[in-house]
This record gives C-alpha cells, sequence and structure tokens, in this order.
C-alpha cells in the first residue's frame, strides 16, 4: 500500500519534539517543559479551544489527547461541488461562471473568501454588535434587538471580492488567484448601518468605520485579528449599507458570517466583514490589518507591471468597476451553425450601474447590442441578453463587454497592474464550437 | 450544515491527511519537489494551507517580502538567516515567476 496520510500521531511518533516545533511553533524551555518564551502556546491554546493552565509543566513532545485520535479530512459539504478550491486553509472558494447564472446568487454557490478561521459559530444569544468610537453614545445591540427595533431593509446586493481577476495580471500579483467567479449577487436582509450610525449619534469627528469579528487569525494568537477593514463614513451612511441577519430569506451560513455581517455593496468585499461584533467610528482612516501597506490599495499612478510601488504611494480602494461575466452557455457548449442561440450573463459596476451592453463573436471586429435589464434595487447586479449566430461550423469565442453610466467601459485587455492584482475588469470571454 | 473544518493549527493535521496530488510518495506535497521543500513544507502549515503557497508564482523579491509580511502582520516566528535562505531559494527555484502553468 502506498503512503496515503501522515497525521499528527505518526509526526509525533517519528520525532515528538520535532513534531512540536512543526506544528505548533513550539520551543521548551532548558528543562523540556513548558514554553520558551510563550512560542507555541497560543497556537495549541487555539487548537484545543481553551487556554492550559498547566502550560509550565506540559513535557516537551506531548502530543495534547485531545488531538491524539482526530486526523479528520477537509470537509465543505454544504457548498456547491463544482466550485474551485483556491484554498481550504483560510477557506478561498470560488464560483464558475456558469453558476453564476441565477438572479439571485443561492448561499452554497456564493464565493467564500476568508482572512481567518471558519469559526465556532456564536449563537444569535451570546452575540452582541458594539458601536464605540466618535460617537455620542457607545451601543451593545442584541440580535434580538436588531430584529424587532430597526427597520429592516431586504436588498439584492453585489458582493465582489477586490481581488477577482487577479490570475489575469502579469506577473502574477500575491494572492487569491481569483479568475472572474469572487463575485455574488444574494438577497440581504438586515438594518441600515447609517440607522444604528444615527442612534448612536455621529460626533463631528467621525471620518471612517472599523470593523471587527470574532473569527480568528491563522496563527491561533487571540491578539490578532484575521482582518479589521472599514469605510468612509459617507459610504457607510448609504441606504444600502447594511448590517445583514438574513441571506435569501434564512439564517446567514456560517461561512457567509452568522449570524451577522456588514454588507456594504459595491465596494472590496472586505468592506463587509463578516461575523461583524464591533463597529469602531473613527477620527482617521481605519488602521486595523488589511487596511495598509499594499492591501486593498492600488498605486496612485499608473505603474509599470512587477514594479515595487512604496507604501506611501498607494491609496485605499474606494468603488469597485464596470464588470460583467457570460454565465450562460457554459464555456465550451456546442451549438448549432447558422442559428441563433441566446447568450447571456449578469453586470455590474460598483457604486454605478450598467447602461450598455456588448458581444462579439469575432474577436472583437464587430460587436452587437445586448439588452440590459434594470437593476431590482441600486447596488443589484443587471441581467443581460443577446442572441448570436454562429455564421458556420467552427471555433468561436463570445467576448462580453459593459459599460457604467458614466460611459467607462470594460477593457478587452488587462488594465492597469497594482502589486497586490485589484481591479481586473478585463472582458469575459468564452469559447463556444459550432457544428 | 456540517461542517469539520478545525480552526488554527489543528489543522495542520489536515493537510497531513490530504493524499499527494501527482505522487502519492511525496509527502511534502502539493509542494513541487525540490530541495528545500521539506523547511518550506513545515515553515507555512502550521499557519495555512500549502495551497497558499503553491498559488503562487513570484520573483524572489516578492517571495522575501512575503515572508517579511508573515513575520511582521501574522505572527510568523523570525527564520534562521540560513533556513530562510534554503526556502527563498526553493521558492524562486519552483514557484518562480516563469512557474505559471496557465
Amino acid at each position: 500500500m502506498p503512503k496515503k496520510e501522515r497525521g499528527l500521531v505518526e509526526l509525533y511518533h517519528d520525532n515528538p519534539e520535532r513534531a512540536d516545533w512543526l506544528v505548533f511553533g513550539r520551543k521548551s524551555g532548558p528543562d523540556r517543559r513548558g514554553f520558551l518564551r510563550g512560542a507555541g502556546l497560543a497556537s495549541m491554546g487555539a487548537v484545543l479551544g481553551t487556554t492550559i493552565p498547566f502550560s509550565s509543566n506540559m513535557p516537551l513532545g506531548l502530543i495534547p489527547a485531545a488531538l491524539a485520535e482526530t486526523v479528520d479530512e477537509f470537509e465543505f459539504d454544504s457548498k456547491h461541488g463544482d466550485l474551485i478550491i483556491h484554498n481550504d486553509r483560510p477557506v478561498n472558494m470560488e464560483t464558475p461562471a456558469h453558476l453564476l447564472d441565477d438572479d439571485v446568487t443561492p448561499a452554497d454557490v456564493h464565493f467564500i473568501r476568508n482572512n481567518g478561521t471558519m469559526p465556532t459559530p456564536m449563537s444569535k444569544e451570546e452575540w452582541r454588535l458594539k458601536i464605540d468610537g466618535e460617537v455620542e453614545e457607545e451601543l451593545e445591540l442584541t440580535y434580538d434587538e436588531l430584529m424587532n427595533d430597526f427597520d429592516h431593509v431586504t436588498l439584492k446586493l453585489q458582493l465582489e471580492c477586490g481581488g477577482n481577476g487577479r490570475a489575469g495580471f502579469n506577473p502574477l500579483p500575491r494572492g487569491n488567484p481569483w479568475s472572474i467567479g469572487a463575485i455574488g449577487n444574494s438577497e440581504w436582509t438586515g438594518v441600515r448601518v447609517s440607522d444604528i450610525l444615527r442612534k448612536a449619534g455621529l460626533k463631528p469627528s467621525a471620518v471612517y468605520t472599523g470593523h471587527f469579528s470574532y473569527d480568528e487569525h491563522l496563527s491561533g494568537d487571540p491578539d490578532r485579528q484575521a482582518i479589521s477593514r472599514g469605510g468612509p463614513i459617507d459610504k457607510m451612511m448609504d441606504p444600502h449599507t447594511i448590517v445583514a441577519l438574513k441571506m435569501n430569506g434564512e439564517d446567514i451560513p456560517l461561512a457567509h458570517g452568522y449570524p451577522a455581517r456588514i454588507v456594504a455593496p459595491g465596494w472590496a468585499g472586505s468592506v463587509s466583514q463578516k461575523w461583524v461584533t464591533r463597529i469602531w467610528v473613527r477620527d482617521k482612516e481605519h488602521d486595523g490589518p488589511g487596511m495598509t501597506g499594499l492591501s486593498y490599495r492600488v498605486p496612485r499612478h499608473p505603474v509599470e507591471p512587477g514594479t515595487e510601488v512604496p507604501h506611501e504611494d498607494m491609496m485605499v480602494m474606494g468603488s469597485m468597476i464596470v464588470k460583467s461575466v457570460i454565465s450562460y452557455p457554459e464555456a465550451g457548449t456546442e451549438v448549432s451553425a447558422g442559428r441563433p442561440f441566446e447568450v447571456r450573463g449578469q453586470a455590474w459596476a460598483g457604486d454605478d450601474w450598467v447602461t450598455g451592453m456588448e458581444v462579439s463573436l469575432d474577436f472583437g471586429a464587430t460587436w452587437q447590442r445586448a439588452t440590459v435589464e434594470d437593476a431590482p434595487n441600486r447596488f443589484s447586479w443587471q441581467r443581460w441578453r443577446a442572441n448570436v449566430t454562429p455564421p458556420q461550423a467552427g471555433y468561436y469565442e463570445i467576448w462580453a463587454r459593459a459599460t457604467d453610466n458614466r460611459g467607462r467601459s470594460q477593457p478587452m485587455v488587462v488594465p492597469g497592474w497594482n502589486p497586490r492584482g485589484y481591479l481586473n475588469n478585463a472582458c469575459h470571454r468564452i469559447h463556444v464550437t459550432a457544428v | 450544515m456540517r461542517l469539520t473544518i478545525l480552526g488554527g493549527a489543528a489543522a495542520a493535521a489536515l493537510a497531513f491527511a490530504t493524499p499527494a496530488l501527482s505522487d502519492e510518495d511525496w509527502e511534502f506535497a502539493p509542494l513541487p519537489k525540490g530541495e528545500g521543500a521539506e523547511d518550506t513544507y513545515y515553515a507555512c502549515v502550521a499557519c495555512h494551507s500549502l495551497q497558499t503557497v503553491t498559488n503562487g508564482a513570484y520573483s524572489r523579491r516578492v517571495w522575501d517580502e512575503l515572508l517579511d509580511w508573515m513575520v511582521e502582520e501574522h505572527g510568523m516566528p523570525e527564520l534562521d538567516p540560513d533556513e530562510r535562505e534554503i526556502i527563498l531559494d526553493y521558492l524562486a527555484t519552483h514557484l518562480g515567476e516563469d512557474s505559471r502553468d496557465s
């Protein structure tokens, strides 16, 4: 039998001291007990889900009993089997284009972008949302208060990862190599953030929010946050920015932020903190993990691909930009030569909206107009359709191009390279074969 | 909904339990074979899956920055200089800019 598994048990059996270091980053004191300078203690505690009161006695190389039998397989059976898994720790899953054909994205096909752990769910009873910082009155709201004491809105809202399309950049920027499918448009029900902030009373010094959540940093260090981004007050006061309590009429699935998350549509998804527990109103741009350096930032001026851009020349991204996806037919489909067939998809434009849509069947030499439906509400993506006819048998590519209300269109080639690979809105294209 | 995702480093065990993708005898899969694969594997797997690494195709400079970022922002223990060289050589050689398969 070929060796298929290498579990913790085997690792510890081979060389227990090395295993302690490898798995937990643990180094012990000279008496071979305890945790030298605390190294590894936080990560071991995180795995065990608790602290280790007698950690200073714990012998080096001792596999924690709680883990001695746990060698489990990665499973994620709440999701559609065709999703593309970019990563299982942290979980990052992308939706293939042909599964974006629903006007309202079902939860099981919505992309997942995690920065930290998939947390153990916090109960609605236990959960609180704290509002503090530049407010007249700090609030600590319960789930029931949000359900009962505030107006609710139900909106179809696009959520797109800032790095959607990253795989198209060359050289490849750091980060998950998303293709086109880090976008979803589910129906979210919740409370306007503006109503919550008004209740707390914004001070004139309020300019930005910082968001916090109960998921954990991958290192297991309880003092680190996996991510903590936010948005300018104007964006947070927009009536379409909500604390969501329901996704498609149901409790929000754990992977999407149970029991509550922010949805700030049209901006990089990381503004829409999952598992949110605190909105800190700031008197300056928030500076949590994911706000600074190169993260969710783009150069102030265009740069040559591959350039090392100084951090001070980078600025926080705002709205996402005009984009579209061909959701039908699926790439590689066989169609009939000489016969019209329907091509359709979704289009969106961050804070703006789509006013025109064109498709080409001849590598962009000619374009024909597609119909674009109005959005059911602002910040929803929009359905587009066209009928195209391949004149004869052979290989074709369908190209699709959206234009927004300000006259900005998707480029055919990859737009401005940036160090982390954000905002690639190049036209989506798929191939079909006419027979 | 059933989830069997463990937090923190427990998932290290999951990575060990994952069958090798291309070669079942290669214990550091999915990393490509090469000198330094073992050091790279253990330096990374305590916090995140190796897919995070193999998704990359970066220059040595970018890998170097990424290690800094892991230490400064994500709690990675500082590598000793020799080990860091081994790991950087491995990454730049086997997961360099020209290693993209698409």
